[in-house]
């Protein structure tokens, strides 16, 4: 007993020197990496935070003229990501993500559910994966700062083309998460800023914190009617956009056969195009702006049936424009 | 540029220009000019109230000429007459339908002398409506594309059309209709700064369509997006400011 005691008691204190090592070579291994960390290891740093970290705060959200404040509680819990974000002015509505669900409460408590991640794709889940074939974006660390009572890295992610935005991301340089982001079109006029006023990162957050206030009825999507749905149309059609902005890239697939959406993106910025048949108040037409949103509608003509082309998606409008109008059926 | 030339823009600048005033502000030859001047005035103004400077670049110096010309075949003087036939002349050409039912000319509406000064003031009331629009929720701006000579696109440097709730746009008018021909060039988007801009108001089924947009590309850019909450925060936000 005598000798098992004392093996045990050595086992504790090895065992506790080899923690002040681990612990002493994880802070200089976290000094030399916050250093020698490049901008793309940031960025894939920050999405992992943005899904595993638990955190908790109140954050600002301003596009173009209009600015909202909204709470938000986010978990990682048995694999999987659950948060809650809240209004906090005017009417409260609110947005439930459970896993791949994701269920919109509006203050009529309506509930739109988002249908799930069908266009998730490898390439854009990861910029830095796509960064080797990526060179519309410049990346650059602009160096250390301080927000919301916390240590922070900026980085700025400068667009080389005018077919997008550039980003100034700060990020938690603990966690790597995302503290405040400003989107800047080719003039250096803000469109979209986003920063926390405070933040938490709790080690537990309760299922009651992640709880939805309203309770409403679930709503369908008001289905994007198709043109398939119009007897001069041929009852399968597949769309194409001819024109691409660089860097861009599918990730609705090109075998959607039937399909009215199409979806792209440079793994930073995304659009949709949505091919409808012509109905009575459709969006006027031209671009519609709000942040760094557009949406772009058109009526095309092909074979002398007409179509609209919705663009919508963070890009500038011209560019967003220029996808529009290129978007046909394949015959 | 004469002095009261500058205290006619000065005076539109501060609501009070009469009708005359605004037209020899919308008349006067050297656009450019006046533009600069206008400008001027305006960072000055902003400067003074502290005002931003969103929308220095939105001309409506033309969307205000058609808008008097479709409401107001007014009957002041000979030149004012002359004035506004010529802006008639140009609405007429360029545009005759819409696209968007809910969008109607006004052009059939005619109004008679007496209510020189209170179309004036509902002019100003609309453009000041169309600008608070856009300063609060939604700017919507057409840009106008005619198919070059040589087949390739570049940008009007007219303003087509103006006034939320009475804008008519031609999308049979020639040039206008460049379905399939356009080929995106660095040119076509040099001179996207120079774009005209028009300010449509917002239905509320224009508005609930954007949101419908907004959700849908929501979705996509939930799953394909690396900056957590953003996209839903999107979609949050639009809803705050009730749509």
């Amino acid at each position: 007993m005598i000798f098992l005691s004392k093996k045990r008691g050595h086992t504790i204190a090895m065992r506790l020197f080899s923690l002040v090592h681990l612990v002493f070579g994880l802070l200089l291994l976290s000094s030399i990496t916050n250093a020698d960390t490049s901008p793309e290891q940031w960025l894939e740093k920050m999405q992992l935070a943005s899904m595993k970290e638990n955190y908790q705060g109140t954050f600002m959200f301003s596009r173009g003229d209009m600015s909202s404040s909204m709470s938000i509680v986010h978990r990682y819990h048995n694999g999987e990501e659950q948060e809650l974000l809240k209004q906090l002015d005017g009417e409260m509505g609110e947005i439930v993500r459970q896993g791949n669900q994701v269920m919109c409460v509006f203050p009529d408590n309506r509930v739109v559910q988002l249908e799930k991640a069908k266009y998730s794709n490898k390439i854009v889940q990861s910029f830095s994966n796509f960064m080797p074939d990526q060179n519309n974006y410049r990346l650059q660390n602009i160096g250390e700062c301080r927000l919301v009572d916390r240590p922070c890295i900026k980085l700025a992610i400068k667009a080389v083309d005018i077919h997008r935005y550039s980003y100034f991301l700060w990020l938690d340089k603990q966690t790597g998460l995302l503290l405040k982001s400003a989107l800047k079109n080719d003039e250096g006029v803000d469109l979209e800023r986003f920063q926390y006023t405070n933040i938490v990162f709790p080690e537990k957050i309760s299922d009651k914190a992640l709880e939805p206030m309203n309770a409403g009825s679930l709503v369908e999507h008001v289905m994007i009617p198709t043109v398939q749905k119009d007897i001069n149309w041929p009852s399968e059609i597949r769309w194409k956009s001819d024109w691409v902005p660089p860097g861009f890239m599918s990730i609705s697939g090109n075998d959607q056969l039937g399909g009215n959406v199409l979806v792209y993106s440079d793994g930073l910025a995304n659009y949709s195009i949505f091919i409808e048949k012509i109905e009575d108040n459709m969006m006027p037409e031209g671009a519609s702006q709000v942040g760094a949103t557009v949406a772009y509608a058109q009526t095309l003509i092909f074979n002398s049936h007409q179509y609209s082309v919705t663009v919508i998606g963070e890009i500038p409008a011209m560019t967003a424009m220029l996808v529009a109008k290129s978007v046909k059926p394949v015959m | 540029m004469d002095d009261r030339l500058k205290e006619s823009i000065s005076a539109l600048m501060d609501d009070e220009a009469n009708e005359l005033e605004l037209q020899r502000v919308l008349s006067h030859a050297e656009k450019d000019e006046l533009l600069d001047t206008w400008k001027t005035y305006h960072s000055i103004k902003s400067v003074l109230q502290h005002e931003q400077e969103d929308f220095l670049a939105i001309d409506v110096t033309q969307a205000v000429s058609q808008a008097i010309a479709q409401e107001a075949p007014l009957q002041i003087n000979d030149d004012l007459n002359k004035t506004l036939e010529d802006t008639s002349v140009q609405t007429n050409e360029s545009f005759s339908s819409t696209r968007n039912s809910a969008l109607q000319s006004p052009s059939d509406n005619p109004v008679s002398d007496t209510n020189i000064h209170d179309d004036s003031s509902k002019l100003m009331t609309k453009i000041s409506s169309g600008f608070a629009i856009a300063a609060s929720i939604f700017v919507a701006f057409v840009f106008v594309l005619q198919n070059g000579v040589d087949g390739r696109s570049s940008v009007n440097d007219n303003l087509i059309a103006s006034v939320p709730a009475s804008l008519s746009v031609n999308t049979n008018a020639p040039g206008f209709q460049n379905v399939g021909t356009l080929t995106a060039s660095s040119d076509s988007l040099s001179v996207s700064k120079k774009q005209p801009k028009i300010i449509v108001e917002f239905t509320e089924e224009h508005a609930r369509r954007f949101n419908e947009y907004l959700l849908r590309h929501a979705e996509h850019s939930v799953a394909s997006s690396h900056a957590g909450m953003i996209p839903l925060a999107r979609v949050a936000s639009v809803n705050a400011v009730g749509i």
